[in-house]
Parts: C-alpha cells; sequence; structure tokens
C-alpha cells in the first residue's frame, strides 16, 4: 500500500500540469464553424455563420449582416455539473457523480450575436463554458481536467488593397475564469477537492492579421488565404491558454456545378504543437443547396461533419465530430436577420 | 443552460416576425424598360431558387425522419425534428417561389399587358416605386424603434436585477437587440 502511495505521488509530482486547451477550443472563430470546419474556416468562406474566420474577408462582403447563434455540445448534464465544479457549488455526492464519466469529453456551450457590414464586424459573447477531460491509467485513474468560462468581444476590420488582394485585422478580448489540472481522481474525492478546484482569472488580448489573394472573376472562384492566429498577451502565463502563435495557409475554390454552391478546400496549420507535416494539413468541403448546406472536415486527427438549415432568418445545425478517443455532437441554432 | 435556451427562444421570438417578408429591391431609375429586365430576371432566380427550396427541403424532410429514428439523445432528436419539418414547409415554400409571383409581378403584369404608352408606364412605375420606397423606409424605422425598445426594456431589467444568471440574460438581449437596432438605422 505504502509503494503504490508512493509511486503515485512520483507520478503526480512528474505531471503536475493541467491540460492545454486543445487549438480549435481557443479559436476565436465562431463556434459552429471551428467545429464543423476546423481550421480550413480561414480559407472556405461560404459558410456564413457570424463573423468570418479569416478577417480579410469581411472586405469581400457586400451587405450588412446580424447573426444571433446559440451552440452546445449535447453533454447538457455534464456541462451542468462542470458549471457547478467551476463556481465552487458541488458537494462531494455532485464531484463523485461529475468523475463517475470516465470518459474523454470536449464540451462546450455559447452565446455568441454578431453584426457584419462590408469592412468591418463585431461580435460578442457574452457566454461560453468549455469543459475537457481525459482520463488515463484506469487502475489508479488520472484525471486531466479544464473547466472555463469565457466572456469575449471581438472586431474585425478590412480593406481592399490591390488586385484581388484584401487584407484584414482581428482584434479579440477574452475574459477567462478556469480550473485546470492533472491529479489523481482519489485527490478529487479527497480532502483536497477546495485546492484543486480553486478558479483562476485570466485576460487575454490577440490581434490576429488575415490576408486573402481572391480570384472572384474566374469561373471556380479560387482563393488563397493566410492568417496569423491567436497572436496576443496574456495577463498571466497558463498552461491551459498558452500564447502560441499559429500561421495558417489555405487555397480553396468553387467548382461550377449545376444546382447549389460547391466550395472545397485545403488548409495547412502550423503551430508549436504540429509534430508532422500529416498533422497539419486538413480538407474540407461545403455544399450550399436551397435551405441546406452541407459541410465536411478531414485531417490525420480529426474528422467531421455537420449541416446548416436555413429557413428564412433562422438556422438550425448539427455537427458530428471525432477525434481519436473523443467524439461530441454539437447543435446550432440562430438568427439572421 | 436552461437560461441560455430561453434567451435564444426570446431571441427568435423578437425577429420572427421580419423574417416573413419578400421585399422588392430594385433600386435602379424609373424606367419600363429596366425594371421589365429586372422583373423577368428576378423571377429567374426566383424559378431557381423555388427548385433549390423543393430539392433540399425533400433531402431535409427525409434526412430529418431517419435521423430523428436513428439518433438516441434527445438534442438531436429535437434538431432532427425540427430539420424534417423545416424540409416540409421549405418544399411549401420553394412551390410558392416557382409558381406562384409577389406583389410586384402582379404589378408588373398588369401595366406590362396594359394599352398605357412608355411614358405613363414610366410615370407609373414613379408613383409605385416611390410609395414603394416609402413604405419600406417606415418598415426600417418600426424595426429600429421595436428593437431600440426591446434593448432598453432588458437593459433596465439588467439594471434593476439581483441574480447574475439573469442579470447576464438580460445584458445579452439588451446588447443584441441593441445591435439590431443600430444595424437598421443605416
Amino acid at each position: 500500500m505504502f509503494i503504490r502511495i508512493f509511486l503515485l505521488s512520483l507520478f503526480i509530482c512528474s505531471l503536475a500540469w493541467g491540460e492545454t486547451l486543445p487549438t480549435a477550443v481557443r479559436d476565436g472563430s465562431t463556434r459552429f464553424l471551428s467545429r464543423s470546419l476546423g481550421s480550413a474556416c480561414y480559407t472556405l468562406d461560404s459558410v456564413q455563420r457570424g463573423l468570418p474566420c479569416n478577417p480579410a474577408v469581411t472586405a469581400k462582403e457586400r451587405a450588412r449582416r446580424f447573426d444571433a447563434d446559440f451552440f452546445a455540445g449535447t453533454q447538457a448534464e455534464y456541462l451542468k455539473e462542470a458549471e457547478n465544479l467551476l463556481h465552487g457549488n458541488s458537494d462531494e455526492a455532485q464531484v463523485a457523480r461529475f468523475f463517475s464519466h470516465r470518459e474523454s469529453i470536449e464540451a462546450e456551450v455559447s452565446l455568441e450575436a454578431s453584426f457584419q457590414a462590408p469592412k468591418w464586424g463585431v461580435s460578442i459573447e457574452p457566454y461560453r463554458l468549455v469543459a475537457v477531460s481525459r482520463f488515463e491509467n484506469p487502475s489508479l485513474p488520472m484525471v486531466d481536467l479544464v473547466i472555463a468560462e469565457e466572456q469575449s468581444v471581438k472586431g474585425q476590420i478590412a480593406s481592399y488593397i490591390h488586385d484581388n488582394f484584401y487584407a484584414g485585422l482581428q482584434a479579440r478580448y477574452t475574459h477567462v475564469r478556469f480550473i485546470g489540472d492533472y491529479f489523481a481522481l482519489s485527490e478529487a474525492m479527497a480532502g483536497e477537492r477546495d485546492d484543486l478546484f480553486s478558479a483562476q482569472e485570466l485576460d487575454l488580448i490577440y490581434l490576429e492579421p488575415g490576408f486573402l489573394y481572391a480570384w472572384e472573376d474566374l469561373p471556380w472562384q479560387p482563393q488563397i488565404s493566410a492568417v496569423l492566429a491567436h497572436w496576443g498577451v496574456s495577463s498571466h502565463k497558463t498552461e491551459q491558454y498558452p500564447i502560441q502563435p499559429t500561421g495558417l495557409l489555405g487555397a480553396s475554390l468553387r467548382p461550377v456545378v449545376p444546382l447549389g454552391l460547391l466550395e472545397l478546400g485545403i488548409q495547412f496549420e502550423l503551430a508549436s504543437e504540429t509534430r508532422n507535416v500529416r498533422d497539419a494539413f486538413r480538407a474540407a468541403l461545403a455544399y450550399q443547396l436551397g435551405i441546406l448546406q452541407a459541410v465536411l472536415s478531414v485531417s490525420d486527427s480529426d474528422h467531421s461533419a455537420g449541416f446548416l438549415l436555413a429557413y428564412k432568418s433562422f438556422t438550425t445545425g448539427l455537427s458530428y465530430w471525432d477525434q481519436n478517443q473523443n467524439r461530441g455532437v454539437f447543435i446550432q441554432l440562430g438568427v439572421t436577420l | 443552460m436552461r437560461v441560455i435556451l430561453f434567451a435564444a427562444f426570446v431571441l427568435f421570438l423578437s425577429c420572427a416576425s421580419w423574417g416573413l417578408e419578400r421585399e422588392l429591391s430594385y433600386d435602379g431609375e424609373a424606367h419600363w424598360n429596366e425594371f421589365r429586365e429586372y422583373v423577368l430576371q428576378q423571377q429567374k432566380e426566383e424559378e431557381r431558387k423555388g427548385l433549390a427550396y423543393m430539392i433540399s427541403g425533400t433531402v431535409a424532410a427525409i434526412g430529418g425522419t431517419i435521423g430523428y429514428h436513428q439518433s438516441e439523445e434527445i438534442f438531436s432528436r429535437t434538431i432532427f425534428a425540427i430539420t424534417s419539418n423545416v424540409g416540409l414547409a421549405a418544399i411549401g415554400l420553394g412551390a410558392t417561389y416557382y409558381w406562384t409571383g409577389n406583389e410586384t409581378d402582379s404589378f408588373f403584369y398588369a401595366v406590362d399587358g396594359s394599352s398605357l404608352t412608355l411614358h405613363q408606364k414610366n410615370e407609373l412605375l414613379a408613383r409605385y416605386l416611390s410609395r414603394e420606397r416609402e413604405e419600406r423606409e417606415n418598415r426600417r424605422w418600426i424595426r429600429v424603434a421595436t428593437h431600440a425598445l426591446i434593448a432598453a426594456v432588458n437593459l433596465y431589467s439588467a439594471s434593476q436585477e439581483n441574480s447574475s444568471e439573469m442579470r447576464s440574460l438580460f445584458y445579452f438581449l439588451g446588447g443584441a437587440n441593441a445591435i439590431m437596432a443600430v444595424s437598421y438605422s443605416f
């Protein structure tokens, strides 16, 4: 028993960090876009919800649009328990119930309103809750957990520069209250619960420039995009919200089809966590016909498929996402004016 | 979570009335031949749109029904049920676009088939467009006033509310409606 405890303590000491939130979760893009298209949303712009991922696309917009979106993972009970844990409202039984989900989960819920005009746009996301957990070692369960509540504001400006070339800039401010740690499950059940689940606050400011070269006059409307995302500063250094600039290069085109609008794209994403070339590539497809818009995105580590149904001013949608052990279903409800 | 769903529902309701119109978007001069070209072009566009709505509506109705029976958890089932119903509604809307016209079409055919001279048609068109633009402007300001009022009420409620959850809800509704009011005002 003593040896077991000793080994466990050593193990905890050697790995005493919290999980870094996945890039996709730290991304500032409108949630349906980043969850369904992944990083390919920086190049594909036929799916329109909220502000475009690449701020330079704002310069191509001809009309004004207001979007309000509710986006949520279907693990509602898990999210509710996570929120209680974050706010310190969980008793022993509730903590036990929360950790009874012995599976890796990536869940989120968000409410966002945005307004876009030609060359500029603003967006507010007054509420977003993210919960990411990962279980390891079933015999002596270790948990990697991040629960975060965010409020964000972002603005975009963009302009036509020269000869099919557009440039834009996104400024994003996020206030985060979160708990994040790597710990043994037995610790969570024991007296150290208050220390483990004490919330931290963090302020983040990002400046994310984007560029677009679009041949809009050609039949297949090819375009090339480049974005520097997650480039910013934080009020203090954390493992969960590291400042890791990400370079994104992509290309897309819209093959002419008899009915509807088809867009195909490929994206290359280079971040500090990119380990090999295969990890960096992603292919995506979007097809719109009448009220339906289907999206598909594939990379080496994850894939997702989803659809949006836009009827008059209202939009509903579903997005299926799958990555190694993690998978999730997300719903989207929206209004567009 | 319930508060957020409530916020989304209230926001949908506050926007519900604006999504039902097929407004005339002709901004050109009162020249009958130009207007004729515009209307015929619009009709082609609406036929195409109608066809796309009927096809996608059928796909949504069938896919939604299958998805509803295949999925197990409540949120997905709800979205699939909505998809199925909206799909059926879209077939009807598509048929409307494809086979029926709107008020502008009625006006167009009434005047185009008449024995009026081109000058008289232009004069009639000028009066029609002037009236349409006036009504469009009125509709726009009614929207601005409605959303500004909703924003003011919600912001006031937020300032009086003790519960932080409800305060966030009121601020969101106030902010969203304020953005809508501003977006309609120019």
